[in-house]
């Protein structure tokens, strides 16, 4: 376990990273980064331990000695600059986890473990807690991770492979598992898209394949932890976009005047500042409850049903950032309007609101019967 | 496709609301509607009879002529200056030809008739609910220009009607539109120009200064967010005279071809995208006093009309875009399965569905209900302004989590609907301005009734 002074150093480090490496190439807010640019950001994180690879590694969601923690602050460092590169930041550090979990030997690929439609519901949730299946679980989850006949979202697509969750073709005695597995994309099976909603200054695309790929392992437990730092990545990025809205808000509110004083001094603005600021700084306590959490399974169902409660509060203190702004918030150029649709991006991917309510219910249900 | 849905008695079950209804006695059945009729023309059977033509009119052109070039002007925008899409062009002309850029006015002035005449604004409503249905920025594109004229209408002055509004109707019905574009927002001034305590404070930055020469005025500054402003031929600017505050505010007629006034660029917009947002340059432009519209310091009254006005549409918008999440969710969950059964099977979604239709519904009957009197009251028109732009939003953020990850996909739709409404929160007086300006109209009778 890390000690408060090497995490406060390393997190010090992420900051400086940001500053020197990061913000100098990256384009202004409404643009794409190119792939060049992405490759050679987290090649430089790898150098700077950032990122990295196997038990010792310290990086984000790294090895034995690793908590949460610092993947928080790192993810929300990195969000200041660009949230869709905190993204793919995180994606890359689940990316080299998968490789190591399951002995891959390639090192660009894409990953997809989440379905087609929501986040798994009552049956996935059975199968993380190794609880009996039923038939109706095995259809349910048989078609949620079907990607022969769903079109399943990606983001961060690169490269043409593929290592993706399926569901093993055959019952057995009653059960079944969910097994990585690997395909060499065709051309005709991954689609990049075009003016995607948000996260926009990086690739998502979407996955169709013709014919299964082969199978690499049953999953292991993996997935469980694959999902927790998901859920918490999208409460940290979520939590740091806040933090450049709430700051924007801020400054502006303090120079555009209306009738003969700057807006900050009238009641209409400070309420919907006061509640950008309540909803990030509530971000963060939630953050720093888990920030040592290792029961990966428990910390989900936290986490989840603490997406579902937030995050509509974290788009609603978005939209009053751009509120505050008023007609030039809507406009492109400032990076405001960027913030709402990047908030509206992260309540949707890996399970929306009421997805998550269902799924951590019925942990709930599940952990009360056991 | 299944025509029940799971968890409900089949239609013909003897348990089923149908077999229930079919049941009753004759009083019964003239209590009780049975017929399963979609809630839109249950809705159209409110309408009186000329705006309930309207309503099916205006769906008919933004299924057929809008809808399909949504996403693509969406995407497209308006480009460079004067660089305006053959499409967008061609959906103004056939809308132009339909009558619906004329309908301020009775035929043969305009393109209404006098019977929808009298739900003047009710109609505008109806009208721009349609097509904001289809697509928000082709909605702006085609409305925006009442906007720029309802000051010369409203102001009374028949010279200014007939020189300036009746000649554009004119050419615009003939299938060549001639557009209008209504110019108050200052850079660093939307609210103050809204509201008059704000204005009171406000020093007005585009300013009009006497050119006794030649028997007219001279305007310096610059206007921004210009609805239209880069396609309008004629423009209803606001501008206060020289070393004047607000109260000074006069209306002036600028043509897009007078010296010294240039379109300076298209914003970059999160959504309403094919409609442009320009920031206007007065550099000098000379304006005859045979420009101006209802007299001298008369502009801030007009202004304050043709915001009453046109915020009711506003609210029709958000109520279309509504309309549209809940018509795209409808899609999505009736032709997406999970688990072997469809989306709209599972309980939760029919839950979100129906607090869905249930909001939009609510939006549009309280609409309906202020845009029903032909004098708008400024209170009426705010409340509908604010509450329904934020409802609609709610609706639009449901639709964004029935869909999931799916709905940040641009060809979905949805996203696109959430970028359009947005807008409706802010322009037209943000939500904040639009709810003090309840309380401004109703300061008299809250006060009294203390």
């Amino acid at each position: 376990m890390l000690s408060e002074q090497d995490l406060g150093l390393m997190t010090d480090e992420v900051d400086r990273f940001v500053e020197r490496v990061i913000r100098p190439v990256i384009p202004a807010a409404e643009h794409q980064i190119e792939q060049s640019t992405v490759d050679m950001l987290l090649a430089e994180a790898d150098h700077a331990g950032i990122l990295g690879e196997g038990d010792e590694n310290l990086g984000i969601w790294g090895g034995l000695h690793a908590t949460p923690q610092f993947s928080i602050s790192a993810l929300q460092s990195i969000t200041k600059a660009s949230a869709g590169l905190a993204w793919i930041f995180h994606q890359n550090a689940l990316k080299r986890r998968i490789k190591v979990e399951l002995g891959v030997s390639i090192s660009d690929f894409s990953v997809s473990y989440m379905g087609h439609y929501g986040i798994g519901g009552k049956p996935l949730v059975s199968y993380l807690f190794g609880q009996d299946k039923t038939e109706a679980d095995y259809q349910y989850l048989k078609d949620f991770y079907d990607v022969e006949n769903n079109y399943r979202l990606v983001t961060g697509l690169e490269g043409t492979d593929l290592i993706y969750i399926g569901i093993d073709d055959t019952i057995q005695d009653d059960k079944f598992n969910l097994v990585w597995k690997h395909k060499a994309c065709e051309t005709n099976e991954t689609f990049p898209l075009k003016d995607h909603h948000g996260l926009d200054d990086v690739q998502v695309g979407q996955i169709k394949l013709s014919s299964s790929g082969s199978n690499l392992s049953m999953d292991n437990g993996l997935l469980k932890d694959l999902l927790f730092f998901d859920s918490l990545t999208i409460i940290a990025i979520t939590q740091g976009v806040l933090g450049v809205a709430r700051k924007a808000a801020d400054e502006y509110s303090k120079i555009r005047k209306q009738g003969g004083k700057p807006i900050i001094q009238h009641a209409a603005v400070q309420e919907l500042l006061s509640t950008i600021t309540a909803t990030e700084q509530s971000g963060q306590l939630f953050l720093d409850s888990q920030a040592k959490t290792r029961d990966k399974l428990k910390g989900l169902i936290e986490a989840n049903r603490w997406r579902s409660h937030w995050m509509p509060q974290a788009c609603q203190a978005a939209n009053n950032a751009m509120q505050i702004h008023g007609g030039i918030g809507y406009m492109k150029d400032l990076g405001i309007e960027k913030v709402v649709r990047d908030c509206n991006t992260l309540r949707v991917i890996h399970g929306s609101p009421f997805q998550l309510a269902l799924f951590s219910e019925a942990a709930e249900q599940l952990e009360a019967l056991s | 496709m299944t025509a029940y849905i799971e968890g409900y008695v089949q239609t013909n079950h003897p348990l089923s609301l149908r077999a229930g209804f079919d049941s009753l006695s004759a009083v019964g059945n003239l209590l009780v509607d049975n017929s399963g009729d979609t809630m839109w023309h249950r809705e159209s059977q409110l309408l009186p009879s000329p705006l309930r033509k309207l309503r099916s009119r205006a769906r008919k052109f933004a299924d057929e002529e809008i809808r399909p070039l949504s996403l693509k002007m969406d995407l497209a925008g308006h480009g460079a200056l004067g660089d305006w899409d053959e499409d967008s062009r061609n959906l103004v002309k056939l809308a132009a030809k339909e009558g619906f850029l004329t309908d301020l006015l009775p035929k043969p002035f305009g393109s209404a008739s006098y019977r929808a005449l009298r739900y003047l604004v009710w109609a505008q409503a109806i009208k721009v609910e349609e097509f904001c249905r289809a697509c928000g920025g082709l909605n702006l594109l085609l409305s925006a220009t009442h906007l720029g004229a309802f000051p010369i209408v409203v102001s009374g002055d028949l010279s200014a009607i007939k020189r300036f509004v009746l000649p554009a109707y004119k050419k615009t019905k003939q299938g060549d539109p001639s557009i209008f574009a209504f110019a108050i927002t200052e850079p660093g001034a939307g609210s103050d120009v809204e509201e008059g305590h704000g204005a009171d404070q406000y020093r007005p930055r585009v300013q009009a200064k006497r050119d006794d020469k030649n028997e007219g005025w001279r305007l310096n500054g610059r206007k921004c967010f210009i609805s239209g402003g880069d396609i309008a031929e004629t423009i209803t600017v606001f501008a206060a005279l020289e070393g004047e505050g607000m109260d000074s505010w006069t209306c002036f007629i600028v043509k897009s071809g007078m010296q010294g006034f240039k379109v300076v660029r298209n914003e970059l917009k999160m959504g309403q995208r094919a409609s442009g947002a320009s920031e206007l340059e007065f550099n000098d432009v000379f304006v005859p006093d045979d420009h101006i519209v209802g007299g001298l310091r008369q502009g801030w009254g007009i202004n304050r009309a043709t915001l009453n006005m046109s915020r009711l549409p506003v609210a029709a918008m958000a109520v279309g875009f509504a309309q549209a999440a809940v018509d795209i969710t409808q899609q999505f969950v009736c032709n997406t399965k999970l688990g072997n059964k469809r989306l709209i099977d599972y309980q939760e979604i029919q839950l979100k569905l129906a607090q869905m239709i249930a909001e939009t519904s609510a939006i549009r009957a309280v609409l309906w209900e202020k845009a029903r009197h032909f004098k708008v009251r400024q209170a009426d028109s705010s409340l509908c302004k604010f509450h329904c732009s934020d409802r609609a939003l709610e609706v639009v953020n449901m639709a964004m989590d029935v869909i999931g990850g799916q709905s940040i996909v641009h060809h979905n739709r949805i996203e696109k609907v959430f970028r359009d409404v947005r807008l409706t929160q802010i322009y037209e007086g943000t939500n904040q301005i639009n709810r003090l300006a309840v309380i401004e109209d109703l300061q008299e009778q809250l006060v009294a009734g203390v």
